[in-house]
């Protein structure tokens, strides 16, 4: 017995684990063998004892799937070196092994060998690696799996973390384009990642710092990772070929500017993402999506959401196209159009193919299910059978279609001309000569089968009736199926659909339904246990608005998830939701804003995400109290601001018309009429309303630092808040239009507005009870609440419009870049308002201030007040200094 | 000087109001009953819908049943009380009074109808409040005169609630001197008949009309503010009758009118065309 193995079967033969492994293990491999998993073992026992018994009860049964002793050492010697270079890649290998061998392929001592090269360039990398094989594998095969793999090692010697996206990257990726691709994609990364160190070279010669070419290179090599990382995204919509092209101009940014290049790369400007619409061929879903999901829900009459079958379908040659399917709430439709030359038939092909499911939705084809359809998988073809039944039903509720929306049959024809224009009459399939109503010559006979052409032509005329089933579709299906089981039909290509339409797959509704069934029941179990009991209705509600979220071409159908950890990743975000859902009973609604980065010279497009809420009334203690301690403050301020109330009717004299007569005016004319002259009818006053046309938003800072306690013992938010009060007071009495928005901010999709008082409501008591639901609370992302305030400030019509912020410190938010970043997008959102004819105004009590008020918000637009307990006096002589 | 004054000929004055043939109206309810004896018991009628839904149709229809003069001001923002009270003019040297179009429905009695009353401003409207209670009053300020309404007068407004937001809305002290007439679209059959006799065009293509506004009508809050009103039915109807290409005079009446948003009106086009 050797050291190490009397060493474990010590440690961890308690309950025998250890001698059940070895009495297996012998069975399997020889001394050599036996001695190269202690070695490993060794090395994960110095790491993680939790780890090892795990090894030693599933080890044996995954060596015990390969076929002879040999290769069970090698691989024995493969996981030991992996685990020298780290010990958790261990695990990744054992995790992954059992998935490997069930691939179609099946296990090789190859993926271990590339995964041991791997590794020594980077661990990380490789449990990347290990952990998306089995999936690589299924996409490409054996052979150019070891393709792929040498690519990755190749790419990890240059960039270890460039090969950890690539590695990410690469399921998805393959997904999207055919395996024989894969190497050139993985090439233009490699070129980028070469290419990025002669850009900086440049630079380099100059610069003091770079020392060695790894100074320069952490850097450059960033292109590289974030081309891997943007690659699935891109690879969606446009082809491999074209990918060069959006590479070459990426790189061409990068001469201008180091940053630049970077986040084009990772599509975060808006000039790389037009780049990629660019080089996309024919209409995508993304660009019609906005028409079609009001168009669908105009036909369903619910909520239809319209996600990319991409998820679903590759963009394989052979196919030629994505399919579009539904799957009973849902309707996925191909990611791209490309048919026609012409955008708008494109779109019209769009279109046709969405009626065509919504029809499948509203003429009931799902009515029935798998279980109706079994009787036709006994029939002698029964892959056929499906394609007869599918088509007729298809017929039929096409049909229907056309009977209450005859515009569609327009546009069909129209479609359908301009598709078999483009084709030799004999490159038809046995579907499209009977759906387009097109007669086959007789040569066409040598494809088709005559006696099932025949039969589907008859049946066709019995589903184009007015009152029929599913069912009826499905019994005729069953005939026709008897009917030619004897015959010899030729099949092959006669199996293509006519263009726009989709697969029926009576699965996908069954699972869909009954999976989300399962997963509002989980959840629902789960809230309960937490103690709150949610509607189902609002379960899917919330779960619905998540996938929303995700986009139109997220990889994944959310009520289809089964990985537990993803599961419990959407328990979360459901909660969060359900969360949000409550709090919107008194959200107003939500709008996404820009957000300017000073270093990209160009807006991050629909960056922050601004909720606009009604403050909650609460109790109106403190407004009283600020009103009481101020008391004699208030009834000055009131006088004063009165007095600064215009005349209420402004008199216009000599006008041509008016409520009065202007007398002085009468008599010049009558003395003008005897005289002769022809007199001015200019003789009445008019009366108008004089309004002082001013309206001021306040717009007040509720972030943690505003509860800094005073020598008073007054936070700075009591102080503000007692400020607001004397204001609210004094603009009463003034009679100018006013409102005071709250606002805190945490990271950029949460940054919340909230409406004490806005434009016009009226004064009352459940108002003053909102001025006390101003507490500190988040972070202070000032350009998306300026944003937000300029534009609610901009829906009145006066002529002086005054944004006035209440703020304590610099604008700052935990993913709001350095504060030169913040400072630039406030400035930016400062001046977006000015161009609005917005006038602002900053008062705070930060002192460090005096460095960037200037230049965020110009001049001398701004207040610094030292003594923070006077800003409650300050504020109404300040707002009356500025609009008078 | 030219002057604008009517000679103060109280018949005359009412002559002109006066509705003079049958206007066509299809009952969507009862409302001709409820504003008939809201006419009878004295009591101000507030009819409520979206616009072009029928409101004004009713109100003349009302008018002819009960032999009323019908005087109809359309509100606006710039709307004075003197506009709807009366002023001084000049006549030659003279100064003679002239009665606005309230002052006038009060004197000589009829219907005074205040259409879109939101649209004026708040202080105008608090004159028509003496009007609304038992008092049945109207203050004439410069004339320093109380004008007592006449059995025959009665105040009519209309309210379009789908236009309320923050900024204009109309006071819950004005709301609550009325009963409420709740209008909506008809319904489809007599929907598809007020656009056939309104417009003339076919049972066929009014049916269609029809169908198109009730798909635009299920996306209000989901994109669209206000749905097809009836009244750009009819002039799609109008339009259609006179030889225009149907999509092109849905488009024109139906879609243009309801949305700024290219987006939206592509969607609302594509309905048009799936229809037609
Ligand atoms: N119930 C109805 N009977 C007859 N015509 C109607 C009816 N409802 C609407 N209309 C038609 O619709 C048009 C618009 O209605 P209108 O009364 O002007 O709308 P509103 O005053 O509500 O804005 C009318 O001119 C009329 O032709
Ligand atoms: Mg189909």
């Amino acid at each position: 017995m050797s050291e190490l193995e009397t060493k474990f079967r010590d440690k961890y033969d308690s309950n025998g684990v250890f001698s059940t492994c070895l009495d297996e293990l012998s069975a399997l491999v020889d001394e050599d063998g036996k001695e190269e998993f202690f070695k490993t073992l060794d090395i994960v026992d110095s790491f993680s004892k939790d780890t090892v018994p795990w090894m030693l009860k599933s080890l044996p049964s995954l060596l015990a799937r390969q076929a002879d002793s040999k290769s069970r050492l090698e691989t024995l010697k493969a996981i030991t070196s992996i685990g020298r270079a780290k010990w958790s890649a261990v695990v990744a290998v054992l995790n992954n092994l059992d998935k490997v061998c069930n691939t179609t392929d099946g296990f090789n001592i190859e993926w271990l060998n590339h995964g041991v090269k791997i590794s020594c360039a980077d661990q990380d990398a490789a449990i990347e690696y290990f952990n998306v094989s089995a999936d690589v594998m299924e996409h490409l095969g054996g052979k150019l799996f070891a393709v792929w793999a040498s690519l990755g090692e190749e790419i990890a010697t240059k960039s270890w973390r460039a090969s950890k996206e690539y590695f990410k990257a690469s399921p998805s990726v393959l997904s999207k384009i055919e395996p024989g691709d894969m190497e050139q994609w993985a090439r233009l990364g490699i070129s980028l990642i070469e290419k990025s160190p002669k850009v900086k070279s440049k630079h380099k010669a100059q610069s003091l710092f770079a020392i060695g070419a790894a100074a320069g290179q952490a850097k450059q090599m960033k292109l590289g990772i974030n081309y891997f990382k943007s690659a699935p995204e891109i690879l969606g919509r446009v082809s491999i070929s074209d990918l060069s092209g959006w590479v070459e101009e990426g790189l061409s940014h990068t001469d201008e500017k180091k940053e630049k290049g970077e986040a084009f790369f990772s599509l975060q400007t808006s000039k790389s993402r037009s780049a990629v619409d660019e080089l996309v061929k024919g209409l995508e879903l993304n660009d019609v999506h906005g028409v079609l999901l009001p168009f669908a829900e105009a036909f369903t009459g619910s909520k239809t959401p319209i996600r990319s079958s991409s998820i679903f379908y590759k963009n394989m040659p052979g196919l030629s196209r994505f399919f579009s399917v539904t799957d009973g709430t849902r309707i996925y439709l191909p990611p791209q159009v490309s048919i026609f030359a012409d955008e708008e038939l494109n779109f019209k092909s769009y279109k046709l193919s969405l009626i065509h499911e919504i029809a499948h939705l509203r003429y009931n084809t799902f009515d029935i299910g798998t279980k109706e359809m079994s009787a036709l998988s006994g029939s002698h073809d029964s892959a056929l059978s499906m394609k007869i039944f599918e088509f007729l039903e298809d017929e039929r509720v096409d049909h229907l279609t056309v009977q209450e929306l005859p515009g569609i049959a327009r546009d069909k024809t129209i479609l359908t001309n301009e598709f078999t224009k483009k084709l030799k009459p004999d490159e038809l399939s046995m579907f499209e000569y009977l759906s387009y109503g097109i007669d086959p010559q007789d040569k066409a006979f040598e494809r088709i089968d005559r006696k099932l052409f025949e039969a589907l032509k008859k049946a066709m005329e019995k589903v184009k009736c007015d009152n029929t089933s599913v069912m009826h579709t499905l019994e005729l299906a069953k005939s026709i199926s008897k009917e030619i089981e004897a015959g010899n039909h030729l099949v092959r290509k006669t199996e293509e659909r006519p263009f726009y339409r989709g697969v029926i797959d009576f699965g996908l509704i069954e699972k869909t339904k009954r999976a989300t069934e399962e997963l509002i029941e989980t959840f629902s179990n789960r809230l309960a246990q937490k103690g709150a009991e949610v509607e189902a209705a609002d379960i899917l509600e919330a779960i619905t608005r998540i996938e929303e979220s995700r986009g139109i071409d997220s990889d994944s159908v959310l009520v289809h998830l089964s990985d537990s950890e993803e599961i419990s990743y959407l328990f979360e975000e459901t909660e969060q939701m359900l969360e949000e859902m409550e709090s919107e009973k008194n959200m107003r609604r939500t709008v996404h804003y820009d957000e300017w980065d000073h270093m990209l010279d160009d807006y991050k497009k629909s960056w922050c995400r601004v909720r606009e809420i009604d403050m909650v009334p609460t109790n109106q203690v403190c407004y009283d109290a600020a009103l009481k301690e101020y008391y004699g403050v208030v009834s000055q301020l009131k006088r004063h601001f009165a007095l600064l109330r215009p005349d209420r009717i402004k008199r216009f004299f000599r006008e041509e018309r008016g409520d009065d007569i202007d007398f002085d005016a009468v008599i010049e004319s009558v003395v003008e009429r005897h005289a002769g002259v022809t007199p001015s009818d200019r003789v009445y006053i008019r009366r108008e309303k004089n309004l002082r046309d001013v309206s001021v938003a306040f717009l007040v800072d509720m972030s943690y630092s505003t509860s800094d306690e005073l020598p008073n013992g007054k936070t700075i938010m009591d102080i503000q808040r007692e400020g607001l009060v004397l204001m609210a007071e004094a603009l009463e009495s003034i009679g100018d239009q006013w409102a005071v928005y709250g606002f805190t901010t945490h990271y950029r999709d949460r940054c919340d507005v909230f409406v004490v008082r806005d434009f016009n409501m009226p004064f009352t008591d459940e108002i003053k009870k909102r001025f006390d639901g101003l507490k500190p609370t988040g972070q202070t992302r000032l350009g998306a609440v300026i944003r937000h305030a300029s534009s609610l400030l901009a829906r009145v019509t006066s002529r002086i419009r005054l944004l006035v912020l209440l703020s304590d410190g610099r604008p700052y938010d935990l993913d709001y870049g350095n504060a030169k970043y913040a400072i630039e997008d406030t400035r930016k959102a400062v001046w977006e308002g000015q161009q609005k004819g917005l006038s602002f105004y900053c008062i705070t009590v930060d002192k460090k201030s005096r460095d960037y008020l200037p230049y965020m918000y110009g001049g001398t637009n701004f207040s610094l007040i030292d003594n923070v307990e006077a800003l409650p006096v300050m504020l109404p002589l300040i707002y009356k200094r500025l609009t008078t | 000087m030219e002057s604008e004054v009517v000679a103060i000929d109280h018949d005359a004055v009412l002559q002109e109001y006066l509705v003079d043939s049958e206007p066509f109206y299809l009952p969507l309810e009862d409302e001709v009953d409820l504003f008939t004896i809201a006419y009878e018991k004295k009591v101000p009628v507030m009819l409520k819908g979206p616009t072009g839904c029928g409101k004004t149709r009713f109100i003349s229809y009302m008018a002819y049943k009960l032999n009323l003069p019908l005087i109809t001001v359309a509100c606006h923002e710039d709307l004075t009380s003197s506009d709807l009270v009366g002023r001084y003019l000049l006549d030659g040297s003279q100064t003679v009074w002239q009665d606005g179009p309230l002052t006038t429905a009060v004197r000589h009695g009829g219907i005074c109808y205040l259409d879109e009353i939101v649209e004026a401003r708040k202080d105008t409207t608090v004159v028509i409040h003496p009007l609304t209670d038992d008092r049945r009053i109207l203050p004439l300020e410069k004339r320093a005169q109380l004008l007592q309404a006449m059995d025959r007068f009665m105040l009519v407004i209309s309210y379009n609630p789908g236009y309320q937001t923050v900024l204009k809305d109309l006071k819950q002290s004005t709301k609550q001197r009325f009963i409420t007439l709740n209008f909506d679209y008809p319904s489809a059959e007599l929907e598809e008949e007020i656009v056939m006799h309104e417009s003339g065009v076919s049972k066929k293509d009014a049916i269609s009309l029809r169908k198109i506004a009730e798909k635009f009508r299920g996306m209000k809050n989901r994109g669209l503010d206000e749905g097809a009103s009836t009244r750009l039915l009819i002039y799609a109807g109008v339009l259609i009758k006179n030889g225009v290409e149907p999509r092109r005079a849905c488009q024109s009446a139906m879609v243009d009118p309801i949305t700024d948003d290219p987006e939206m009106g592509k969607t609302l086009e594509e309905i048009i065309s799936s229809i037609l």
